[in-house]
């Protein structure tokens, strides 16, 4: 009988307490991966932005015209 | 000892479950897209696939667990269905590809055809896979 908070609580209580820990670890991870997957989206769209050349004409062939 | 465990497995299970979750989706889809020809590049295949599978999570439990919907397992299986058919058969695919279209130089048609098999590939497999905790957890209750 160590536990009395527990105790008090009851089976549904627990239930509750360790449902809701649950979402809130799910939710805030889940925060974290957004942020992460959006860092890498806009930093790889950058990269196929710089890697582009703007000035780059493909019917080009070196004579001028 | 038994306090921590009630307090931390939780916690534990949740960033767990997330985690599977976009793994599996990310295992199943990048080599569709890959082979395809969409895109070779991964990073970008992995991160636009977390960002859509982690948004699908997050608003299937925001609405079961804010909804205010009974927790019965019809009422969880109803919601489920609805969710999915919405965001797998119209949301996700659409987003994937104008997110593939940025970063490819593949037709729209080919790259929403491409995002749509991996799709049903990823989501025929989580179905199976809430199926099979559906009946773990409920069975014997409906």
């Amino acid at each position: 009988m160590e536990n009395y908070m527990l105790l008090d609580m009851g089976l549904g209580g627990l239930v509750m307490v360790a449902g809701g820990l649950a979402v809130i670890a799910f939710l805030l991870t889940g925060i974290c991966l957004l942020a992460k997957s959006i860092g890498v989206i806009r930093r790889e769209l950058k990269n196929e932005e710089a890697g582009a050349d703007p000035g780059n004409d493909s019917d080009h062939d070196g004579k001028s015209v | 000892m038994s306090f921590l465990l009630i307090f931390l497995l939780p916690a534990v299970l949740g960033v767990v479950f997330l985690l599977l979750s976009v793994g599996v989706t990310v295992l199943i889809e990048t080599p569709v897209i890959v082979r395809r020809g969409v895109t070779g590049n991964k990073k970008y295949i992995r991160a636009v696939n977390t960002l859509t599978n982690v948004i699908f999570n997050m608003v299937l439990t925001g609405i079961l667990v804010i909804g205010g919907f009974p927790l019965t397992p019809a009422a969880v299986t109803v919601i489920a269905v609805a969710w999915y058919a919405l965001a797998e058969l119209i949301a996700i695919p659409v987003f994937e590809a104008y997110a593939y279209k940025k970063i490819s130089s593949l037709e729209w048609k080919k790259i929403l055809i491409s995002t749509y098999i991996a799709n049903f590939l990823s989501c025929a497999v989580g179905i199976l896979l809430d199926g099979l905790i559906f009946v773990i957890f409920f069975w014997g209750r409906l």
